[in-house]
């Protein structure tokens, strides 16, 4: 666990687990492990991944085709399963990353009107 | 429904793989291992639910996939109506020409014999003496002929072949009135026991087997 309090962590809002993975995938294939480590190290560990709940996500961004996977080794040797973004998964990346700009922009604006 | 089961079937080697790595990575920061197992379980969450989850989005698939195509199809057909309308067409036509042709063949054309519509059939599995037996007996019937077929050996030609023989008794040609292009048809009186060995080729056996012998009469070219 990490040296961060529980209190200062944000359970993660319906659906953005798949944008994140996306995300995460654009810098090159990694395992499934390695994709939870990769979303909670780069938001500070603020965002919190119920690491069981990252298998059904992969599963279905599979079947929506926007990431494939193959069968390769890992560091140390060990079998491991890779997920890569495929060309259909980078444009839905792009589509929800606008989506969601545009979103917290949205909600930013009627939190804080006066600024 | 193979696909699903296959991803199952990697998902828990996948589990036990990321337990394994998390187990790993809390030993580095100084846990003791039963902690550190522990605490990989617990980051990792409920396992029955998330593979539960995790086949509910295989779950109906093929179902989605025959949906997709019957979307397809439609869209197609939608696309180009005017080959749909001739397809359709061209389907009815040919369903109709097809059941004509055989009601005309089966119900509708006479059989090309003589009396075609006199004529019976009696199928039994018996022999040829039985059936001339019928023949003298029954009186129903102004003529009467029996057919016997079945698979046998043609050794006159440079390799045997089979054929397939008809052993006749003399009525039966007379009874459909049938005539051979060559030579004549077997007689009453010749069909008894005792009596000469005759026989009759098709057309095609004897343009195929140019060796067929006609002479004496004996052998007989239909």
């Amino acid at each position: 666990m990490s040296t961060k309090e529980r209190a200062d962590r944000i359970e993660l809002l319906q659906g953005t687990l798949d944008l994140l993975i996306l995300r995460t995938l654009l810098l090159g294939p990694a395992h499934g492990h390695a994709i939870a480590k990769a979303i909670e190290f780069n938001s500070d560990d603020v965002l919190q991944v119920e690491q069981g709940s990252l298998y059904p996500a992969l599963h279905r961004l599979i079947k929506r085709g926007w990431i494939s996977f193959e069968a390769g080794t890992s560091e140390n040797n060990r079998r491991a399963k890779f997920y890569r973004l495929t060309p259909k998964g980078r444009r839905q990346l792009a589509a929800e990353t606008s989506k969601w700009d545009k979103l917290a922009a949205a909600i930013a604006r009627i939190l804080r009107p006066a600024e | 429904m193979r696909r699903r089961k296959r991803m199952m079937e990697d998902l828990d080697r996948d589990i036990r793989d990321h337990i394994d790595r998390e187990t790993e990575d809390n030993i580095a920061r100084g846990m003791t291992p039963e902690e550190a197992r522990y605490a990989a379980f617990r980051k990792f969450g409920n396992v029955t639910r998330m593979k539960e989850e995790t086949r509910e989005v295989w779950s109906f698939v093929w179902l989605e996939q025959l949906l997709q195509d019957i979307r397809l199809g439609f869209r197609m057909l939608r696309k180009s109506p005017g080959f749909t309308a001739v397809a359709t067409l061209a389907l009815g036509i040919g369903a109709n020409t097809a059941i004509f042709s055989v009601i005309n063949g089966v119900l509708l054309s006479p059989l090309p014999y003589k009396n075609p519509k006199q004529l019976v059939v009696v199928k039994e599995n018996d022999s040829l003496p039985d059936v001339m037996d019928i023949q003298t007996q029954v009186r129903a019937f102004s003529q009467g002929g029996g057919i016997n077929v079945e698979p046998m050996d043609y050794t006159g030609a440079t390799e045997p072949v089979q054929v397939r023989v008809g052993l006749i008794n003399a009525g039966f040609l007379e009874t459909l009135s049938v005539q051979p292009m060559l030579g004549r048809i077997i007689s009453p009186g010749e069909d008894v026991q005792g009596g000469p060995c005759l026989a009759m080729v098709s057309n095609d056996l004897s343009t195929e087997q140019n060796n067929v012998p006609t002479r004496d009469g004996a052998k007989t070219c239909l």
